[in-house]
């Protein structure tokens, strides 16, 4: 069996497995050379935390809290450090230069990566995010038990299946089934080999069978495959006046979104040193448009929410040809008063019949 | 419960004219979740739900319509009237403009709680149904019974629920006798207990760590009935209080300012921590603050309309560390 990562660049190692009972020692290893990342829990929070000896995978992981975009394009991001004395120092960032794998990604946030790529890639090349992206080995964790905030599935997700990760790894209860999709993923299994042993056709074949029971398991949040809306034509609708008027105008839905990537740049300045950065920033809050001059153009919620959606569901796409959306449903899981992108959708599907 | 006889009433209310409007709770998304309604319509009603679900503080929505002359209809739990005596003494809402219909409540559940005991044995919870002691839920594969104790916020074992004067309306009185705390002589602090005991270091270490986990999101100021000010001063412009990065340091003086902007308000909602994505536990910062304000002071928030803020009067037997 050959497997063919993205860039069709021939993959010479058959699917392998690897046992639970290896699982610490796997990590142990990875931690010898790399930086290594594991959803972990800690005061009842599932995050991606930097893994110290001992760690242990969150137990019945779903997954983690804050989308895996922290690790690529951080909440609060040093760009330079500058000197206000006689030669105005400059200082820039230092880059990543070890390599770091991460740990237990799931389908949902690996397809998130791809939509920031499109962001941070294809115009100007961000050399901040574009060093995290290339010193990053992600190893992906197909799901098995999908909650019912998940719709993946209209994205395009095979909840079970891993793609566009440099390794996949599907759950067959006692042991993992290991296959390797990019040429990355194949030097990060040469280097700890012994760890792993040669799956049989019929781990294989379970594996398949897991990863589209998987998909039998999703919740049926949207009807079928999200479409892009052309919402440009309902900017005037009454309908975002009522999706706003119970928004509490929070960050929850932007931080926690795995494709937000709108942001701020500030200095913090002492008395003759300082430092430029970069920090996740929210169309959600009143003073993301707020001009020096005082005006702000998105005034009231119903702009703000408004503008949340067109961005997702049109202006993405406008400028993509992708939603910028991958249906993890962390927005409507956690958002307090219960605004559901899955409803804005059919809302203004049905509007447009 | 009471969704069936809650319908009429509001409707009877907007058709008369004594409310322009009606926050209530209507179906949410999940099993687990309700949304907030806004009912101007009848038509609306369709929509309205009251079930064990119900944990959110509408009168949060109050604090948008302090300069509005709108007549408002609430519906509103018991806990949820001590938000509103705050609101009132406040100046932030308009008593002559309010109604309050009060539902009988003897506990909400904490979708939490239910997921610890549920979702980790890898049921699926599709629905749940209420029976006479505990509550059903509906998983693929079969029923769960649940004691309703087990799953209630916690806030609701402390229940002081007592009728007040300010409601307009209760949808059950003969259910209001039956509406007693769950415990009797309830500790009121006891998730302080272990905090209190920590040593100055420990403590602080303990809360760096619970804050280092913090986005930044204001979920848990902009949820909050009685952070009402009309420009929070974190959002204040030209100010170095904090940037908006998330610095730990930063993280520590938002939350500390937060909580100790709202002491002698604070009514022990909970709302802060429920909406908190990161579980930050806010509330033993406010239930601190509330105990040492009913300590000192012998004030509690939202108990009444007559007794005032222990910030906003002087005594000659004030407590005073510089004697």
């Amino acid at each position: 069996m050959t497997t063919m990562n993205s860039n069709n660049l021939s993959i010479n190692i058959p699917p392998l497995i690897l046992k639970k009972e290896y699982f610490q020692g796997f990590l142990e290893a990875i931690k010898d050379k790399y930086e290594l990342y594991i959803p972990s829990e800690e005061d009842g929070v599932t995050l991606i935390r930097e893994y110290s000896s001992g760690d242990k995978l969150s137990e019945n992981y779903f997954n983690v809290s804050l989308p895996i975009r922290n690790l690529f394009f951080p909440q609060e991001e040093i760009l330079f450090k500058f000197s206000l004395k006689e030669n105005y120092n400059l200082e820039e960032k230092e880059m990543l230069s070890r390599e770091r794998v991460i740990f237990g990604v799931r389908p949902c946030d690996i397809l998130s990566l791809s939509l920031l790529d499109l962001v941070f890639e294809s115009e100007k090349k961000d050399s901040y995010y574009l060093n995290k992206r290339d010193k990053s080995i992600i190893i992906g964790l197909g799901c098995v038990a999908p909650q019912e905030s998940c719709f993946c599935t209209s994205f395009g997700v095979e909840p079970g299946k891993v793609i566009g990760a440099d390794i996949s790894l599907t759950d067959l209860g006692e042991n993992y089934l290991v296959e390797i999709l990019s040429l990355k993923g194949e030097s990060l299994v040469n280097y700890c080999s012994s760890i792993f042993s040669k799956a049989e056709e019929r781990d294989f074949l379970r594996g398949k069978n897991i990863q589209s029971k998987t998909r039998e398991l999703m919740p049926s949040r949207l009807e079928s495959e999200a479409k892009p809306l052309n919402l440009e034509k309902y900017f005037e609708s009454p309908e975002w006046q009522k999706l706003a008027e119970t928004c509490l105008g929070c960050g929850i839905c932007t931080y926690l979104c795995p494709t937000c990537h709108c942001f701020d740049i500030s200095d913090k300045r002492w008395l003759e040193e300082g430092q430029r950065f970069r920090c996740w920033d929210s169309c959600m809050f009143s003073d993301f448009t707020l001009m020096t001059s005082g005006h702000n153009p998105r005034i009231n919620k119903k702009e703000r929410v408004r503008q949340r959606f067109m961005h997702k569901l049109s202006y993405f796409y406008n400028r993509f040809s992708e939603i910028a959306c991958v249906g993890c449903g962390r927005c409507l899981k956690y958002c307090p008063v219960d605004i559901d992108i899955t409803r804005v959708i059919g809302v203004f599907k049905d509007e447009g019949k | 419960m009471k969704k069936n006889s809650l319908s009429p009433i509001i409707k009877e209310l907007l058709k008369n004219g004594t409310v322009n409007y009606f926050l209530a709770y209507g179906k949410g998304s999940f099993w687990f979740k309700v949304r907030p309604l806004i009912i101007r319509e009848p038509v609306e009603l369709k929509n309205l739900e009251w079930n064990r679900f119900c944990y959110p503080n509408l009168t949060t929505y109050l604090k948008d319509s302090s300069r509005s002359q709108d007549k408002i209809g609430v519906v509103v739990k018991g806990c949820d009237v001590k938000s509103v005596v705050e609101l009132i003494k406040g100046n932030q809402i308009d008593r002559e403009n309010l109604f309050l219909l009060q539902v009988p409540c003897d506990g909400t559940v904490d979708p939490g709680k239910v997921e610890n005991l549920v979702w980790i044995s890898k049921l699926k919870v599709t629905g749940f149904e209420e029976t006479g002691n505990g509550l059903e839920f509906i998983t693929k594969e079969g029923r769960v019974s649940v004691n309703k104790e087990e799953v209630f916020f916690s806030k609701c074992y402390k229940c002081d629920f007592a009728p007040s004067p300010l409601v307009d309306r209760y949808l059950d009185e003969e259910r209001l006798e039956k509406n007693q705390p769950s415990i009797d002589n309830p500790d009121l602090y006891e998730e302080l207990r272990i905090i209190e005991e920590m040593n100055p270091e420990k403590r602080s270490i303990y809360w760096e760590k619970q804050f280092s986990r913090c986005i930044r999101c204001f979920a848990c100021r902009n949820v909050c009935p009685v952070c009402y000010c009309p420009t929070c001063v974190f959002d204040q412009k030209d100010t170095s209080w904090i940037s908006k990065g998330v610095k730990p340091e930063e993280n520590n003086i938002f939350h500390l300012t937060r909580a100790l902007h709202v002491a002698t308000l604070c009514t022990g909602c909970g709302e802060c921590e429920r909406v908190c994505p990161m579980k930050l536990p806010l509330m033993e910062l406010n239930l601190k603050l509330i105990k040492e304000v009913d300590e000192l002071y012998h004030y509690k928030a939202g108990v009444d309309l007559q007794s005032i803020s222990p910030l906003k009067e002087y005594g000659k037997d004030d407590y005073d560390e510089f004697k």
